[in-house]
């Protein structure tokens, strides 16, 4: 069983005989220290794509699907292109099929590309990335709390909250489960 | 229609209070309607409704009780039993089912996030059976807030001879034309409090009396409060006298949920502190909070005052103990009664939670 606290975009489970791939997740706090989630899901049987909202603490069958390690060589705006790095096969994911996935990745790197019935369906992407600033507004020196929080884009086009210290060229840590920054990075 | 609340009584009654005023609140609008209520602890739970009328109280653990018999399941806020009973019921016994849905019942919250997760499906893998979450809240969009009809009727009917009696129950001889402030809150320093009423007090010749709930706001109290401010500590009341209590008063410092919500339906002058959070989270609820009423003041120097003592109030660390300047409370009372008023009958008239509810149920012709 899996719980929906442990699920990742990418991941696919088992809800009463339906296998669903993750697309995109969101959590949040409610009262008394508990937590909700909110899944964007596709049917992987019937490739209906639904929102649901989940307790963390909601379960699911596992299912075991198996995943390859690519590389991630380019998209064409609606398809994204992965290479088998063993075969060199190469692989068409729908942009629409990867949820937030695009969010988080890059040419040439490499992730796990998951596969049902023989279709490549969903990217599972590790927990953190670390990404460049491409873009924010200038740095507020000495405000090193973290607390307040300014509009920035990363290389790979997201567009995320960061620190005020900040600066543009530098490098984040983002958690790829909700999209936040978790910490700069020196590269 | 045949509808199952299920529910905890923990932590002074907060959810199961809730869960309560939710059963009450649909048999007072559809008297139609079979409403039972499902706890863990019916004999604890008998402090806060010792009489129940046309709703039914089970114990979770009483193995007569039959949730097969529903229509409709709703679990208020879903952690752990009775909840998880729930579930293993649902899985073991599918096939013989009445119910057709299932609402998970989320935690009041002034957030955002109500909006998008309010009636979102939870398909739970259960043939027939469909859940979904219903997100009280402050937005239009969301659950809305508990009402209760007769909670409201109440605040008509409070003159001065129901302050004078009431009062008389808990301190014979306090004047019915004192300041009265209830405090029902979680740990706090009270000092600044204290001062600032006393201060307050004597400045205008006022009586002033603090209600101090049975809880942990009372111990607090008791160490700051000097005359000539009265102290009442009272007993632990259920939920019906409580709610005419909160009604013969001035003034407020609710906490969590209920008491929350009734305060902001009644207009009075209030504070709200939330449920304590890891890592300080309940200061983002608190701001959700604040940000949904900041409107309503056309004063935003008083919406200020009124908005720092939330954030003082819910610090909860040790800089933040005994910090807070309740003194808005009473000293801009007018001010803060139109404003949080305006407020009271918006709820009233648009977050109306009981009927948005019946409504809902009601598309699925259960």
């Amino acid at each position: 069983m899996i719980a929906a606290s442990e699920l990742r975009v990418g991941d696919c489970f088992k809800n009463g005989g339906e296998v669903l791939v993750v697309q995109k997740l969101e959590g949040t706090k409610t009262g008394r220290n508990m937590s909700v989630t909110k899944l964007r899901v596709k049917n992987l049987l019937s490739g209906v794509t639904a929102d649901a909202a989940y307790r963390m603490s909601d379960t699911f069958e596992d299912v075991d699907l198996d995943t390859k390690k690519m590389n991630f060589q380019y998209n064409t705006g609606d398809t994204y292109n992965f290479m088998d790095n063993e075969t060199y096969e190469q692989y068409e994911i729908n942009k629409e099929d990867l949820g937030d996935a695009p969010n988080f990745i890059w040419e040439g790197m490499d992730v796990e590309i998951v596969f049902y019935e023989g279709k490549p369906v969903s990217v599972k992407l590790p927990i953190l990335v670390d990404r460049e600033v491409v873009y924010c507004e200038p740095g507020i020196k000495g405000d090193t709390s973290g607390r307040s929080m300014k509009h920035a884009k990363l290389d790979t086009g997201y567009e995320i909250m960061i620190p005020l210290f900040c600066e543009q060229g530098e490098w984040i840590r983002v958690d790829t489960r909700d999209g936040t920054y978790k910490e700069r990075v020196k590269k | 229609m045949r509808i199952d609340i299920f529910c905890r009584v923990i932590d002074n009654y907060g959810d199961a209070a809730v869960a309560w005023r939710l059963a009450k609140s649909l048999v007072q609008l559809d008297p139609t309607l079979t409403v039972r209520l499902v706890v863990e602890g019916r004999q604890t739970f008998r402090a806060l409704a010792p009489h129940t009328g046309q709703v039914e109280v089970w114990d979770a653990h009483d193995s007569a009780f039959d949730a097969s018999l529903a229509d409709v399941w709703i679990e208020a806020f879903g952690e752990r039993s009775p909840a998880t009973l729930l579930d293993q019921f649902c899985r073991g016994r599918a096939r013989d089912l009445r119910c057709r849905l299932w609402i998970h019942l989320e935690y009041l919250t002034a957030e955002a996030w109500a909006v998008d997760y309010h009636l979102l499906p939870s398909p739970q893998g259960v043939t027939g059976v469909e859940k979904y979450f219903y997100v009280p809240g402050f937005r239009p969009g969301t659950g809305g807030l508990f009402q209760d009809r007769e909670f409201l009727a109440r605040g008509e009917r409070t003159g001065v001879s129901l302050r004078k009696d009431l009062w008389f129950r808990y301190a014979p001889g306090l004047p019915p034309d004192a300041f009265g402030v209830l405090v029902f809150s979680y740990e706090h320093d009270y000092t600044s409090f204290a001062k600032a009423l006393a201060a307050w007090g004597s400045r205008t010749g006022r009586d002033v009396v603090v209600f101090a709930a049975a809880g942990r706001s009372q111990e607090a109290l008791g160490r700051s409060i000097a005359p000539p401010v009265r102290l009442v500590e009272l007993p632990f009341v259920n939920q019906s006298e409580f709610d005419q209590l909160l009604w013969t008063m001035d003034a407020l410092v609710v906490r969590g949920e209920d008491s929350w919500a009734r305060a902001v339906l009644m207009g009075k002058p209030f504070v709200w502190q939330a449920y304590l959070q890891p890592e300080g989270w309940q200061s983002v609820k608190v701001e959700a909070f604040l940000e949904v009423l900041r409107p309503w003041f056309a004063d935003q120097t008083l919406f200020d005052r009124w908005a720092t003592l939330h954030r003082e109030l819910n610090e909860r660390n040790a800089e933040g103990q005994g910090r807070g300047d309740f003194s808005v409370l009473w000293e801009e009372a007018p001010a803060l009664e139109r404003a949080l008023g305006e407020f009271a009958q918006y709820a009233k008239n648009h977050l109306r939670l009981e009927a948005s509810l019946l409504e809902f149920l009601r598309r699925f012709k259960v």
